[in-house]
């Protein structure tokens, strides 16, 4: 059986690559230039938090970072559907920026106190960065929701479409149970979901955004995806709670059921985050650059 | 005073390499040539972005996706920079950006052209980044001040660039015979856009942009330049230069060369180059999708103001 921890640390390092890869295609293209320079290095660090725990999965699985990062099979990556998706336009661009940072920062919070120290003690260092990447996009979350009407329309339209996604960032691993046991994962991903919609729902209520808990809370409708056959089957794609608001704020209602991003299971989205990041590195095996 | 006065003058300072200050008066030619030279620059930067871009998804490693992302990165923001310059000279940056991606003004003729694989991005990093670096350190002596203390800044990162590029050449050099032969097949597509890059030779007499100093080097000492530097390196790592007649003539102290097709230059110049139109189309279409975005950020500069 395979170590646990690698599934962990794989979820977390795949998440913050490709995320990192989306956002970089904003790079020398953005917006505005001011925002195109920000964008760059927070691309950069997500990149380079992915690199921390590929060095952590390096020790568990003996292959370098590299190896780990770029040259493994579709349906071996551990990244949530969300961070895979294209960056559509700015609007979903800062949504998914905010839903994304707020989810890891709940999990490097959580993951300060894991029994395992090299992944406790990496948690420091990689937060003193995303606490940037939060201000940048509440920053923007809030200049889009205040601004022009077709500024809060598109953030609106950006969020409602992340939103149901986004849950998949809480996916249970697959082993979770052995790692809550084992204090690797001090907190389960159920508690680390109800945390994330606390943190989100009191800057949605401030920002009167929380149509966007109504409105998106269900996930995407099945894909066709090709199997390593090449055949296309319906895969038993992830579904997951919905949230719904109670007396003590939003709540999630249900259980995940089905595979989603942590069990390898990916939208056809990823098809081409996957070659075109992997394909150069691939095309060269024992090449060094 | 009249404006022959004042202009005669203005000369004197610039013949005695004073520097002249944003705020100082200056003959229109002047103002003019500058804000050219400088908006040119400025174009340069952000345009030459989009070439290397294309290779972050695809960096063959871990870490050259984080310096490719820094180094574009960096570029955007000499393009940042140098439009600031410019903005002083009387031209807003909205204005210069709507002239640039709707074809009304140039970007430097390396730009205007494909990349194939990762070779590109060793040549672009080493060689081209080379070529710039030889061009700008000829104007940290130049007459406009402003443009100086920028350049300074834009040259040190520009030299680690140069830098990581070389690293990056050397790696291809000592690896697979398929990496050599990527970097190599990348010299022989580069080779004529780079002699291209300085320019053609031409008579510093009626040079505009020498007359004023905005310009202190003519083109062949640029490209003499260049070569010094970067042919011995190009040879030393085994690389073949599509030029047979490139040597180094000792007897008149400078390198042999041939001249290459300059209306292909001349092509590129006039916005013909073969990705001068997809590059300029796919901005404008990303400028244009996004009209929404600036007009928020000016409005919330209005409320914050």
């Amino acid at each position: 059986m395979s170590d646990p921890r690698i599934d962990l640390l794989l979820a977390m390092a795949d998440d913050e690559l490709v995320i990192g890869h989306r956002h970089s295609q904003w790079t020398g293209v953005a917006p505005h230039l001011e925002e195109d320079l920000a964008f760059s290095s927070i691309a950069q660090d997500e990149v380079g938090h992915a690199v921390v725990w590929y060095g952590l999965a390096s020790e568990l699985t003996g292959k370098d970072p590299d190896a780990l990062g770029l040259g493994r099979q579709p349906d071996q990556y551990r990244n949530a559907i969300l961070v895979e998706r294209p960056n559509r336009d700015w609007g979903y661009t800062v949504a998914r920026h905010y839903l994304y940072d707020t989810a890891d920062d709940v999990r490097l919070v959580a993951l300060a106190d894991s029994a395992w120290r090299p992944v406790a003690d990496a948690t420091g260092a990689l937060r003193r960065e995303e606490r940037y990447h939060l201000l940048h996009a509440r920053t923007w979350l809030d200049r889009l929701a205040h601004g022009p009407v077709d500024a809060r329309r598109k953030l609106g339209e950006g969020l409602v479409a992340a939103f149901g996604e986004a849950l998949g960032l809480f996916e249970p691993l697959p082993a979770e149970g052995d790692l809550v046991a084992d204090g690797v994962l001090p907190v389960p991903h159920a508690e680390l979901l109800q945390r994330w919609l606390d943190m989100i729902a009191a800057d949605f209520d401030a920002l009167g955004l929380e149509r966007v808990l109504e409105e998106g809370a269900t996930m995407a409708d099945p894909e066709f995806v090709p199997t390593s056959s090449g055949e296309m089957e319906a895969p038993a794609t992830l579904s997951g709670p919905h949230v719904e608001r109670r007396d003590r704020g939003w709540v999630p209602v249900g259980e995940f059921t089905g595979r989603g991003g942590r069990h390898g299971q990916h939208s056809e989205d990823f098809a081409e985050v996957w070659q075109e990041m992997t394909g150069t590195y691939r095309a060269h095996p024992g090449a060094t650059w | 005073m009249s404006y022959e006065t004042r202009t005669a003058d203005f000369r004197a300072r610039i013949s005695a390499d004073e520097k002249i200050e944003a705020s100082d008066w200056m003959p229109d030619e002047y103002r003019q040539a500058a804000l050219k030279f400088i908006e040119m620059h400025a174009n340069s930067e952000i345009m030459g972005a989009l070439p290397e871009r294309e290779w972050i998804p695809r960096a063959p490693s871990l870490r050259r996706k984080m310096s490719l992302t820094a180094k574009v990165q960096d570029e955007v923001g000499h393009g940042h920079m140098l439009y600031r310059v410019a903005e002083d000279l009387g031209k807003s940056r909205d204005a210069m950006i709507d002239d640039l991606i709707n074809g009304r003004t140039k970007f430097h003729n390396v730009f205007h052209y494909p990349t194939f694989t990762w070779g590109d991005v060793g040549v672009i990093g080493f060689l081209i980044d080379g070529a710039a670096l030889v061009t700008q350190k000829a104007l940290l002596d130049c007459s406009y001040a402003p443009y100086v203390r920028v350049l300074k800044r834009i040259c040190a990162e520009e030299s680690l660039h140069q830098r990581h590029g070389e690293d990056l050449v050397l790696e291809l050099c000592a690896g697979t015979d398929e990496q050599r032969r990527m970097f190599q097949e990348a010299v022989d597509r580069w080779w004529e856009p780079i002699m291209h890059f300085f320019g053609p030779p031409s008579n510093p007499e009626k040079d505009v942009l020498l007359h004023w100093r905005l310009k202190v080097d003519s083109n062949e000492v640029l490209r003499q330049r260049f070569f010094d530097l970067y042919v011995p390196k190009l040879w030393d790592l085994g690389i073949t230069i599509p030029d047979e007649a490139l040597e180094y003539d000792r007897e008149r102290g400078e390198w042999n060369w041939s001249e290459p097709d300059w209306d292909g230059f001349w092509e590129v110049v006039r916005g013909n180059g073969p990705m001068t139109q997809t590059r300029l189309a796919w901005r404008r279409w990303m400028h244009d999708a996004h009209g929404w975005v600036r007009e928020a950020l000016s409005e919330s500069g209005v409320r914050a103001a």
